[in-house]
């Protein structure tokens, strides 16, 4: 059994109108692709669970907000950067989806 | 921001028959034209804007929910509408299921902050499966508004 390795970052909501539903889904759809527990919390407040587009919602996270990212699991690392970069890329998602709605 | 801040009473839809997510969402923007809530010029054009925000990626985001939105100039203050489809409504859903709760939001355009607040408070609420539970057994409008207000007073 290997030991996982909890990860944390700090991450900003630059999106001009916040984490809305679009960003929610991408943030979400994104975590969902690792085996990681991923959670996101604002101002030290409960984490929620990241892969939830719903609880990620609750976060009524505004332009500018920073965000408390924690990863914890096997593919932890590789979630942390991906989701970073997800954040730092204004939810442009890098790798082009198989059939997006 | 409390849910009956925005939910318009009188658009509340309980019995939402439609069998597709276009039909839906007509149906609820018409509800709110005939609430007053929006003027009958714009109802086309707040169609067509939640319809092509659905093209950018569906609002089912799962769990049989859906909140089908759009900004518009035509309103000053945010408002939605709640409708429940027994029946479930096809939404192109991100987990590929139907959905039975559906909240449309019309926004204003230069309040986002307002629309990340409606969306906090719907999204708390959904998280309540005893919410979910007794929304989807809510037959009238009354019984739906009551629901929203004791949820608004967390009594649920």
């Amino acid at each position: 059994m290997s030991e996982s390795q909890v990860y944390r970052r700090k991450v900003t909501v630059k999106a001009e109108q916040g984490l809305h539903i679009r960003p929610c889904t991408a943030v979400a759809q994104l975590a969902m692709k690792y085996q990681s527990r991923v959670k996101l919390s604002k101002d030290n407040a409960t984490p929620v669970d990241a892969k939830s587009i719903l609880d990620l919602m609750t976060l009524a996270a505004g332009p500018n907000t920073e965000l408390d990212l924690e990863v914890d699991g096997p593919d932890a690392a590789e979630a942390l950067e991906h989701l970073a970069a997800l954040f730092e890329s204004d939810f442009v998602v890098q790798t082009s989806p198989a059939a997006s709605p | 921001m409390k849910l009956c801040d925005f939910v318009v009473a009188d658009a509340i839809l309980p019995e939402l028959a439609a069998s597709t997510k276009e039909a839906a969402i007509r149906a609820m923007v018409a509800s709110l034209k005939d609430a007053g809530s929006i003027q009958p010029e714009d109802e086309d054009g707040i169609i067509g804007a939640i319809l092509k925000r659905e093209e950018l990626g569906s609002t089912g985001i799962g769990n049989g929910v859906a909140v089908p939105h759009t900004k518009h100039a035509s309103v000053n203050k945010l408002i939605a509408t709640v409708a429940l489809a027994g029946g479930g409504v096809d939404f192109n859903s991100l987990d590929g299921e139907p959905v039975y709760i559906l909240f449309l939001l019309v926004s204003p355009p230069d309040k986002p902050g307002d629309h990340l607040r409606a969306l906090e408070s719907i999204s708390r609420h959904l998280r309540n499966q005893n919410f979910c539970k007794f929304l989807r057994q809510s037959k009238t409008k009354e019984a739906v508004l009551d629901l929203l207000q004791e949820a608004d007073n967390n009594e649920i």
